[in-house]
């Protein structure tokens, strides 16, 4: 056990572990951009741990990550004022949807603001599959609900304590709604039985933020990362980043580049 | 209801059919996976025989007062759950745990010693058991015969080591399989903490259900062997145990 606990201590100094949502790592996005990351900085060696954001905001707070990419405004907001990090630094973003049968049984295909939509699904008592697991997804379906003025219980209503891809798959057995974030649903299409219904208003803005935790072990090397991740040739990278061969873009570079977004910059409908 | 167009969806054939070819073609970042598991269980099963054995054994040949709680002791680390092993490991070893400062979460050593305590029980209760099985004329006899206390004792082991291979293959199979606690000690980090379970749960949340299928069918060739491992000891020790 020595012997291994000092050989996992050797690679500390240039090693840094950063704590990222499902959505941005199983895309491929993260994957992408470190490796983009690395042809200047080959001697860094990011470590990513996959946490939805209210899992990776706590692990951050203990210091168990160095670096914190997730989508939760409120939740990060409240980070940031007790403490835990110096700033939150938006560096992307995209548009949640909501996605459902492609018989849309609600009827609320482009359909806005979004809480109507939640509004006439819950009206209907129909099926409805949350993540409830505190992710930054998740929150921002309970502010949704709220919006409506809908308590979201009942038969209709189910959690699935998942990440995005299960809990997309577990709609699409169940013919159920779901909020999702657009890039899931984008490179999850070819398996899943679900539509994006409605998205694109401003309610279901999804922003992605950096943040240091400042009990971080290695702050100078996260430093690093997330400078270069807000700098011209990260945004380059985030804006050219496609899955595996497929001509869409899924994740846009904060703020956007024609600035007449900046202040109130949704995604696009994901296809 | 409207039903999917088969095509457009999960079909199991045509995965399946990719998976195979992930596994014969050598892709490495399959194999590399299924090598750091076997990797990973194989040191915690090392552990977990290093120390279970010898507890295992002591209990069950000596003869001491407050045996009874031990025995059940030993015997009641058989029923923790896994996912619970690995809260308890996250908790120790998060930075802002008793042992934070050792920085071993997220790394392979942090999952050696969850799985090791995992398999422990497992080794330590059969062994036990086994230990309490040797009929203690084998031993007056041997030490009838002049053997030393060593020799004595080395012999009752011959006796047992059919249950100890069993043991020892059912702890692999128990902690190779394993999920939860991996995941959580273990961070499910490309090529440092990845293992067939958890890249099972990742790939399929990704829709890569070829690289999932392709480890599920090393995972279950693994169970089957530590399957045909069990039964082949057991037979043994029955016919044997019929001859005597």
């Amino acid at each position: 056990m020595v012997v291994l606990a000092a050989s996992a201590c050797r690679g500390d100094r240039q090693s840094i572990v950063l704590g990222a949502t499902t959505s941005a790592y199983d895309s491929g996005l993260l994957e992408h951009l470190i490796a983009r990351f690395n042809e200047e900085h080959p001697e860094v060696r990011v470590r990513t741990v996959i946490a939805g954001s209210g899992e990776a905001l706590a692990l951050g707070r203990d210091g168990n990550l160095d670096l914190l990419l997730v989508h939760s405004p409120e939740a990060e907001a409240s980070f940031v004022d007790a403490g835990h990090a110096r700033e939150r630094r938006p560096v992307m973003y995209n548009s949640f949807v909501i996605a459902g049968p492609p018989g849309d049984p609600a009827g609320i295909r482009g359909m806005s603001p979004a809480a109507a939509a939640f509004a006439k699904i819950a009206r209907g008592g129909h099926r409805f599959v949350s993540r409830g697991d505190s992710s930054g997804t998740h929150h921002r379906e309970v502010a949704l609900w709220d919006e409506a003025g809908v308590a979201a219980r009942g038969g209709w209503y189910a959690e699935s304590g998942q990440g995005q891809g299960m809990t997309l798959q577990l709609a699409s057995e169940r013919e159920a709604y779901t909020l999702t974030d657009g890039a899931t649903l984008s490179l999850l299409s070819g398996t899943v039985g679900l539509e994006p219904l409605a998205g694109g208003d401003r309610s279901l803005r999804n922003v992605y933020s950096l943040l240091q935790p400042e009990a971080a072990l290695r702050p100078a090397t996260a430093k690093a990362l997330a400078e270069w991740l807000v700098s011209p040739r990260g945004r380059r990278a985030i804006a050219e980043f496609r899955h595996r061969g497929r001509e869409f873009q899924l994740f846009w570079p904060w703020p956007p580049a024609d600035g007449a977004a900046s202040d109130d910059g949704y995604g696009p409908l994901s296809p | 209801m409207k039903k999917l167009p088969r095509r457009n969806r999960f079909g199991p054939v045509d995965p399946l059919l990719e998976a195979l070819r992930l596994l014969t073609s050598g892709d490495l970042y399959v194999w590399n996976v299924i090598l750091r598991s076997l990797r990973i269980s194989g040191s915690a099963l090392v552990v977990a025989i290093i120390i279970g054995l010898p507890v295992g054994l002591a209990v069950g040949l000596a003869r001491f007062r407050f045996r009874l709680p031990v025995v059940a002791f030993v015997n009641a680390g058989l029923a923790l759950p896994p996912v619970v092993v690995g809260l308890a490991a996250f908790l120790l070893l998060s930075r802002a745990g008793p042992l934070g400062d050792l920085r071993l979460l997220y790394t392979p050593a942090a999952m050696i010693g969850a799985q090791a305590v995992i398999a422990g029980p497992y080794i330590a209760a059969v062994s036990l058991a086994a230990a309490q099985g040797i009929p203690a004329d084998v031993a007056l006899q041997a030490r009838a015969l002049g053997a030393s206390r060593w020799q004595t004792i080395l012999l009752r082991l011959r006796e047992i080591r059919t249950s100890l291979v069993a043991a020892v293959a059912a702890g692999f199979g128990a902690i190779v399989s394993e999920v939860g606690a991996v995941m959580i000690v273990g961070g499910n980090i490309l090529d440092e903490t990845r293992v067939m379970t958890t890249a099972i749960v990742l790939e399929t949340r990704r829709g890569n259900f070829e690289v999932a299928i392709a480890m599920g069918i090393v995972l279950m060739l693994i169970a089957l062997c530590v399957n045909a491992v069990l039964l082949l000891f057991a037979r043994r020790s029955f016919t044997r145990a019929s001859a005597a």
